[in-house]
């Protein structure tokens, strides 16, 4: 500002001196095309100060300005001075919105006269077109240009560019990205420039590597400086759009000046050279970067980690008690996109409480990589007692140098679980009757030990498994055996003696028969009846199988009765038996004769020999 | 070999006696290992169950002493102080199950086999055997009608009475010698479907709970509990009854 009002003092002293009158023109110029919310310059250039009338500027916006310049270039020829102004005032506009737009003519008013400029015709595109880049203050690296090359028409004094460190990456793979500046003027940022928002990408920023090289692009010496730089990790994959950025800066324009007059000298010191920093908006060319997703067939525990690590997990105690916590700490070291990772699965023996993973991060950039470690915490709190194991952690990442997935498993983990005294009696809940008059429980406790001298016995006796219980039952079958054996071998015995018997009764018979005979003839008659009866007795005792006390003269006939015996028989035996008796004791009555009565016997013995 | 049978029997008795009095001071543990040591050099008794039962008890070890208490009630199922202990103990299992409905005929079975011990069936049988071929022999030799008619019930009765007494002596014996049924010792055991580390999970189980116990596969058995799930388990988990 000193410095414009220096010229400007200079310039009012000129014109007073100077006063030439020929026609004055004022050209107004400006760029053809602009983007919308970028800023531009609206010059008017004229040969003598006045007042610059604007016009009506819609959709325009008036943001700095104007200033003005002006030189003065003055010629003796033939002892004539001719001397040349030239007047620029400079508007910067910014363009609202897109369209094409016509800049009606500007007044200047020059004392009581007034020029108009040119009439100027603005294109304004969307700010999302990207084929137009405003008149010459923004020249990006074209998204197909090689990271070294510059290429650039070479007539812009200050560019920026994004510069990748590759542009062929997986999701997930790092990548560095450079935001450069070149330039041939003196330029500075206005105010603090923002970082590149990388959409689709984390990003971790980098030192930007701050000295200034000189680099030589289309045969002009160019300064180059980086101004920012990132590590990117895209997220996702597909063709990844770097946006063009744009910042501001001022760029330091000299204001023209072919001034031959006496201060020549004097103005082209540097105080007053007439360089101006004006606001200048650069932006980048928008910069493709493809992202090839993962390839498939991810193994087991693999959580997006790209890059090379290691895994160690470890975990705090072998030992707790019920309802205390210990925990599984898994660290994932190496380079990669480790602030992305998923936490590896771990697989808890059920009944087990898992809390919140803790997860802490040291993460730090060496060699233009993020690196560090990642530690999970896995807090664990078991409520049983016992001897559990949690299988190995597995954590698999995807090694982008090789293309390959790789994994790497932990140990199995095995841990005891103690009790604890909080488990102790935990499980007994009183809850108090409410009943009438109860004997009420104070405590309740298993019954006490016995004392009793015990009876051991060998472990697992069973009666069955001893042999003598086995005997018993073969002795018990035998003794049946034996016992029905023996019944049968003495009845088959009795049965003999009865057949004998059987045989023997008419024998005996007919013995006795003869004696009575004997006795008869003898005329012993007593005698006689007494072997008659024996005879009869006799001969059914031992027919009939029964003892000679045991008979009678009912039971007889009754057991004849039994085998069939005719009722004449029966009354036959029953006469005799009768005459035999009472022929004993009463021997003079009834005499039928001895001799008819043995002779009847004899024929009952017959009958009787027949029927049994 | 008598001799040393009968050695052996009185140091176990005076092991016996001693864990009895590391009992009475106090020092459970140590009177429960001594315990085992008896049992260990092949002897038992229902009473010898029912004090291990309490002893693991006071040192906390509620499955064992489920056990104790159940392999003294196998031994005596009249023990009234086991029974006791039992349902006491049952307030501190875990695992609660709904039954599943058994036939009834085999619950009155099973419940009138372990309402003896082995050998009372055994007497049992044995004197059933002998009153069957006694009144089998009356039945066969008598001559007398109505002696005839009730030996010849008697013995079927008798009849009767032996086979059911022979098949419980049978059951009891073969739960002797192939134990049915189990406790689980570990505070909690994973049951998986198949004998191995890899098997699917199937469900917890908790010390204390009784199991059905079926085959083996080298170092695991397959249980069933009382709903009627099966699984896997490893054999150390568990103890027979």
């Amino acid at each position: 500002m000193y410095i414009k009002r220096n010229i400007w003092i200079f310039a009012l002293l000129l014109s007073g001196v100077v006063l030439s009158a020929q026609d004055e023109t004022y050209k107004a110029t400006a760029p053809a095309t602009v983007r919308a919310g970028e800023q531009f310059q609206y010059v008017i250039e004229g040969s003598k100060q006045g007042d610059v009338m604007l016009p009506e500027m819609d959709g325009f916006q008036l943001m700095a300005g104007p200033f003005s310049s002006y030189s003065s270039h003055s010629q003796w020829v033939n002892g004539k001075m001719t001397m040349e102004t030239v007047v620029t005032y400079t508007h910067i506009f910014r363009a609202n919105q897109a369209g094409t737009f016509t800049i009606l003519p500007a007044a200047v008013r020059v004392g009581r006269k007034e020029y108009k400029t040119n009439q100027i015709k603005i294109t304004v595109t969307g700010s999302a077109s990207q084929q137009s880049s405003q008149g010459g203050n923004s020249q990006g690296a074209r998204s197909n240009g090689s990271a070294g090359s510059a290429d650039s028409n070479g007539s812009d004094p200050v560019f920026l560019r994004v510069l990748p460190s590759k542009k062929d990456v997986y999701v997930g793979e790092q990548l560095v990205s450079a935001l450069r500046v070149y330039t041939r003027v003196n330029t500075r940022p206005a105010g603090g420039t923002k970082d590149i928002p990388y959409e689709g990408f984390y990003k971790k920023s980098l030192d930007p590597d701050a000295s200034a090289t000189r680099q030589d692009i289309n045969g002009e010496q160019y300064v180059t400086q980086v101004i920012q730089r990132h590590i990117l990790i895209p997220q996702k994959s597909g063709k990844l759009v770097i946006e063009p950025f744009e910042s501001e800066w001022m760029v330091q324009q000299r204001v023209q000046r072919q001034s031959n007059s006496v201060f020549d000298s004097f103005f082209d010191d540097p105080f007053f050279s007439g360089v101006q920093d004006v606001p200048t908006k650069l932006a980048t060319r928008p910069v493709t970067i493809n992202v090839k997703p993962l390839p498939s067939g991810a193994p087991a525990g693999f959580t997006g980690g790209v890059g090379n690590f290691t895994m160690t997990a470890e975990l705090s105690e072998d030992e707790v008690e019920v309802n205390e916590a210990l925990s599984l700490k898994i660290t994932i070291r190496g380079t990669g996109n480790l602030p992305l990772l998923g936490k590896p699965e771990v697989n808890l023996p059920p009944d087990h409480d898992l809390y919140d993973v803790s997860h802490s991060m040291n993460i730090s950039v060496s060699g233009n990589q993020i690196g560090g470690s990642v530690t999970y915490e896995y807090p664990i709190v078991a409520r049983h007692a016992g001897r559990f194991r949690i299988a190995p952690v597995q954590f698999s990442w995807f090694d982008h140098g090789s293309g390959k997935y790789r994994s790497s498993t932990s140990s199995e983990f095995n841990f005891t679980v103690l009790k604890g005294d909080a488990e102790d009696g935990s499980g007994s809940v009183y809850i108090p009757g409410i009943m009438q008059e109860s004997v009420e429980d104070l405590g309740t406790d298993i019954r006490d030990i016995t004392r009793m001298p015990p009876v051991l016995t060998p472990v697992a006796y069973s009666l069955m498994d001893q042999r003598w219980y086995k005997m018993f039952y073969l002795i018990a079958l035998l003794v049946f055996i034996m016992v029905i054996l023996y019944i049968r071998a003495v009845s088959r015995r009795n049965a003999d003696l009865r057949i004998v018997k059987n045989r023997k009764a008419s024998r005996s018979a007919l013995y006795r028969f003869k004696l009575a005979d004997k006795y008869r003839k003898s005329g012993d008659e007593d005698r006689f009846y007494e072997e008659v009866g024996k005879a009869i007795w006799g001969y059914v005792a031992d027919k009939l199988n029964i003892e000679t006390s045991g008979l009678s003269k009912e039971g007889i006939s009754a057991e004849l009765a039994s085998r069939n015996v005719s009722p004449e028989v029966m009354e036959e035996f029953s006469r005799i038996i009768d005459e035999s008796e009472f022929s004993r004791f009463a021997p003079s009555s009834q005499k039928s004769g001895t001799e008819q009565l043995y002779r009847d016997a004899m024929q009952l013995v017959r009958n009787l020999e027949n029927s049994l | 070999m008598l001799l040393s049978a009968s050695q052996m029997l009185a140091s176990s008795d005076s092991l016996y006696m001693d864990a009895l009095s590391l009992y009475e001071q106090g020092n459970f543990e140590s009177a429960l290992e001594s315990w085992q040591r008896v049992v260990e050099s092949g002897f038992e008794s229902p009473e010898l169950f029912y004090n291990m039962g309490n002893a693991a008890f006071r040192s906390n070890s509620i499955g064992h002493a489920v056990l104790y208490y159940e392999k003294a009630l196998k031994l005596d199922p009249s023990m009234n102080d086991a029974e006791n202990n039992l349902e006491f103990l049952s307030r501190y299992k875990s695992d609660a199950f709904e039954e599943v409905p058994e036939f009834f005929l085999r619950t009155w079975f099973s419940k009138a086999v372990h309402a003896l011990p082995e050998h009372a069936w055994s007497i049992m049988a044995l004197a059933g055997f002998v009153f069957t071929l006694a009144f089998l022999l009356l039945y066969i030799f008598t001559r007398g009608l109505t002696l005839k008619k009730t030996s010849f019930f008697a013995s079927l009765a008798g009849l009767l009475f032996t086979v059911f007494t022979l098949s419980s002596a049978l059951a009891s014996h073969h739960e002797i010698i192939h134990p049915e049924s189990g406790i689980i010792l570990s505070p909690s055991v994973l049951v998986r479907s198949t004998p191995s580390e890899t098997g699917t999970e199937l469900f917890i189980l908790h010390e204390g709970t009784r199991v059905k116990v079926n085959e083996e596969v080298t170092g695991w058995h397959n249980i069933r509990i009382i709903d009627g799930r099966e699984g896997w388990i490893r054999t150390d988990d568990f103890g027979t009854i």
